[in-house]
């Protein structure tokens, strides 16, 4: 909460937007000083150092930039090529994923082995980042039910006209899109999910199924508006699928990493290899990572939007 | 390696223990539960490292810790030894006090709705944090710096208002492009070397450079990472984010940002130094000099900007900037002890930083919330034990002996006397200058806010003095302070004093409460602990670099 004695006066007209005390373009009058005065201005404002570094900074930037990628270019050209059978990254690594991956995880991607089992705590780290930055971007744009007391003038007006635009939606709904999405939508669920399941088996997983599932609940709301989505997916069901998720996803692997480190087996089958109910956690941990990229999509469409879920 | 001690367990129950700490806040979405569960899991987790360092100083040995069923190369692994568990213990405690010590500051900031948020956060924070120390991987420590960015820029906008926002942004872009050149960094080392682990590319890395093959690209990889790494813990020219993010948060942000975000990342090129390059490779490719001539730099300009403040969180904030400078200058000598002084200059900034921002925090607080320097004077007698832990801070942070600040001082003396001769009047001028620019901008504040209110000429030294005498003979005598000096030196400022507080009346001058007043006598507890036992820690810490 911002202090009502706070005198402190700011400098920057962007912080004063962003708090509704002013408005955003103050060039137009600048334009109508002659220039005579306005260097006479200049003279005596500090800023003109700063001015001068402005000027300065984007030609610099610009050569700033094609000296690095030329750089980055040169050191490309410079590392082993493509395919080479002796390079330096054909090592022990890459050849026991992919000779005995199959055996030691069950899955038949290998590279849902190597995200899922190997190096599962890493995925367990980059799913925490999409919860880390949907719950940032709640902070930032969620908006807080009691403070319409203290909302400002800029704020109301914009609650307004969102309100109203909403509106005009609902009335003229495209019929196309409605139509389409009518269609579309269902089958794009069907495959995300089908993506999600057969993560272990064939191409795709939690991350790139939990993304289509994502695009369809992005596709229903825009099509049929946000108040049929509200009916089966609020605040409340967001929260629950993406922490339920998530810890869910830290249990069991907190149970496979305590068991790996003590050298015990998990007691969890692999099955055989190809079919759907196979390869231990990876299905599980597919389904856990989907749910929790499908809710950060469509979190973030929502959230930037609409300013709540 | 299946007699395996239990204590073994201990990184990685607190990294999970903090994840799911962090997890599970939105199933209460309440700021006073939420609180509760955050110090529960940061004592927690502290307690748990530090049974784990006391374990590992007597037995003398580091360990790794398979994450999962397969071994180091093809699966993860996390190391833990001395110098990690000393870190991490460090790290809770600091994040622990600033938490208590801004408490207050944190529910009036942050909105009713999102407070539960903001401990979210910290709990992510802490995590990432704990991960970067232990980590012995260098992909699992980009994905915890990924969470480290968005979590801290996350306590830097939990205060709302424009300013906050724009300094986010600010700290968002300079973050977000040092998280990209360490992830170019570590693409281009895969690429050429085929390994994340750090045992593995250190073999593959020594075996190039001795054969000579790749040795371009590899330069490429050690200036991005390092580069990207400068950026993140705010290095002088790459600072610029940094007074706007720490000036503008709450409190407690700034507290943690300063004292323990930026050191993360120290932290993680420390390992990286010897674990996946070495230092003699560094010194040999340079990349060491450049670090001592940017450190040199943030030392001096750092302490010049901080000069030209009005505002005493920015101008702390600046401060920072100097002794992020004072580390990776230590880093950049490339002498045991130098590296030593670094990551002492780590415990000491980060239980001296912290102190300064939250005594500044609860200083305004009983001054209408303004950080300005002419609304601060006098503001010490208002809340006498925030006043006197700022002079404590100051004065650590200056280097006088008996304070934490003073045996990293000494010891980077040291290393620069070890060092050639071209280093060593560089780094010992850098030295005295900054020492002296710390000492001027700090000792005015630290008499602006003991001096009387209305009363322009100066009784500061006497005051700032008598400062000092009353914190040695403990916090239950300021009464007594009080009523001698009021009768012995002058009456009128007292009622002076009266006047003020009579005109502040009708204004609720709100009073600390006894979190900060825990917090502060922690941090002042810590500081001389660290300015006076400095050498068993410096014991466990190069126990620990020997390890590494």
């Amino acid at each position: 909460m911002r202090d009502p004695n706070n005198h402190e006066h700011h400098s920057n007209p962007f912080v004063a937007w962003v708090n509704g005390e002013s408005k955003a373009k103050p060039e137009e009058e600048k334009k109508l000083t002659p220039t005579k005065e306005k260097r006479a201005a200049k003279s005596a404002d500090v800023s003109v150092h700063h001015d001068r570094f402005h000027k300065a900074y984007k030609p610099l930037a610009v050569i700033l930039c094609c000296a690095f990628i030329a750089l980055l270019i040169f050191v490309c050209v410079k590392t082993p090529p493509f395919g080479v059978t002796d390079a330096p990254t054909n090592n022990e690594v890459a050849q026991k994923y992919i000779e005995e991956g199959l055996e030691d995880t069950g899955a038949t991607n290998i590279v849902a082995g190597m995200i899922l089992d190997y190096r599962a705590f890493d995925t367990l780290g980059e799913s925490s980042v999409l919860f880390t930055a949907v719950m940032a971007v709640i902070i930032l744009l969620k908006k807080d039910g009691d403070k319409k007391k203290e909302m400002t003038e800029r704020q109301k007006k914009e609650e307004a006209l969102q309100q109203h635009e909403e509106e005009l939606n609902d009335r003229h709904r495209d019929v196309i899109l409605k139509k389409t999405a009518g269609i579309v939508a269902p089958f794009i669920m069907m495959f995300g999910i089908y993506v999600v399941l057969n993560g272990h088996i064939s191409p795709g997983g939690g991350f790139s199924g939990g993304a289509i599932i994502g695009a369809g609940l992005i596709l229903i709301s825009q099509a049929f508006g946000s108040k049929r989505t509200k009916k089966f997916f609020n605040f409340k069901v967001f929260t629950i699928i993406t922490s339920g998720a998530l810890l869910s996803y830290a249990a069991l692997k907190t149970y496979s990493f305590y068991t790996g480190s003590h050298h015990m087996e998990t007691g969890v089958p692999h099955g055989i290899p190809g079919a759907i109910l196979s390869s231990g956690f990876i299905l599980p941990l597919n389904i856990f990572v989907g749910l929790i990229v499908a809710c950060t999509m469509f979190g973030f469409y929502s959230l930037f939007s609409k300013g709540e879920i | 390696m299946h007699e395996m001690p239990f204590v073994y367990n201990f990184p990685f129950f607190s990294i999970i223990l903090t994840l799911v700490g962090g997890m599970c806040l939105p199933f209460f979405r309440n700021g006073k539960v939420a609180q509760k569960i955050n110090m529960g899991v940061i004592i927690a987790t502290g307690v748990m490292n530090f049974i784990l360092l006391c374990y590992l100083v007597s037995t003398g040995e580091s360990f790794t810790y398979m994450m999962g069923h397969w071994p180091a190369p093809w699966g993860n692994e996390i190391r833990g030894g001395p110098l990690e568990a000393l870190m991490a213990t460090m790290f809770c405690i600091v994040m622990g006090f600033s938490v208590l010590g801004g408490l207050g500051n944190i529910f009036e900031d942050v909105p009713k709705k999102k407070q539960y948020l903001y401990f979210l956060m910290m709990n992510l924070l802490l995590c990432s944090m704990i991960a970067l120390i232990y980590t012995n991987d260098m992909f699992t420590a980009y994905v915890f710096i990924e969470i480290n960015t968005l979590a801290a820029c996350a306590i830097v906008m939990a205060k709302e208002g424009g300013e906050t926002i724009v300094a986010t942004i600010r700290y968002l872009i300079m973050s977000l492009l040092g998280s990209g050149l360490f992830l170019m960094g570590i693409a281009l080392l895969y690429n050429i070397t085929g390994h994340l682990l750090m045992e593995s590319l250190h073999e593959v890395i020594m075996e190039m450079a001795a054969t000579g093959q790749y040795v371009m690209p590899l330069t490429v990889v050690f200036a991005v990472t390092t580069l990207g790494l400068c950026v993140k813990s705010a290095l002088y020219p790459f600072h610029s984010w940094l007074p706007n993010a720490h000036g503008s948060a709450t409190t407690s942000s700034s507290a943690i940002l300063s004292g323990l975000v930026l050191k993360g990342y120290i932290i993680l090129y420390i390992k990286m130094m010897f674990r996946v390059y070495s230092p003699e490779l560094l010194a040999q490719l340079h990349i060491t000099d450049a670090l001592l001539v940017l450190g040199v730099l943030a030392m001096i300009m750092g302490s010049v900007k901080a000069l030209r403040e009005r505002h005493i969180k920015r101008m702390t904030a600046y401060s920072s900037v100097a002794q992020i400078g004072y580390i990776f200058m230590g880093l950049g000598l490339n002498s045991e002890i130098g590296v030593l002084a670094a990551c002492f200059h780590i415990l000491s900034h980060a239980v001296t930083k912290p102190m300064l921002f939250l005594a500044a925090g609860a200083l305004a607080n009983v001054s209408h919330h303004s950080y300005e320097f002419k609304d601060l004077k006098g503001a010490a007698h208002k809340n006498k034990l925030a006043g006197v832990a700022f002079v404590i801070g100051a004065l650590s942070m200056i280097g006088i002996p008996l304070f934490a600040g003073f045996p990293s001082k000494l010891y980077f003396s040291t290393a620069a006397i070890q060092s050639d001769y071209f280093r060593l009047p560089v780094v010992l001028v850098a030295l005295a200058v900054s020492t002296a620019l710390n000492a001027l901008y700090y000792l005015p504040v630290c008499i602006n806010i003991w001096r009387m209110k209305d009363e322009a000429h100066g009784h500061g030294h006497e005051e700032t003095g008598q400062g000092h005498g009353h914190e040695d003979t403990g916090h239950e005598e300021t009464g007594v302070y009080d009523d001698s000096h009021g009768h012995a030196v002058h009456e009128e400022p007292v009622t002076d004093v009266a006047a003020a507080a009579f005109e502040d009346a009708h204004h609720e001058v709100p009073k600390a409460g006894f979190s900060f007043r825990l917090s502060m006598v922690a941090f002042i507890a810590c500081n001389f602990g660290l300015g006076i036992f400095f050498i068993p820690i410096m014991n466990i810490l190069s126990q620990g670099i020997d390890l590494l």
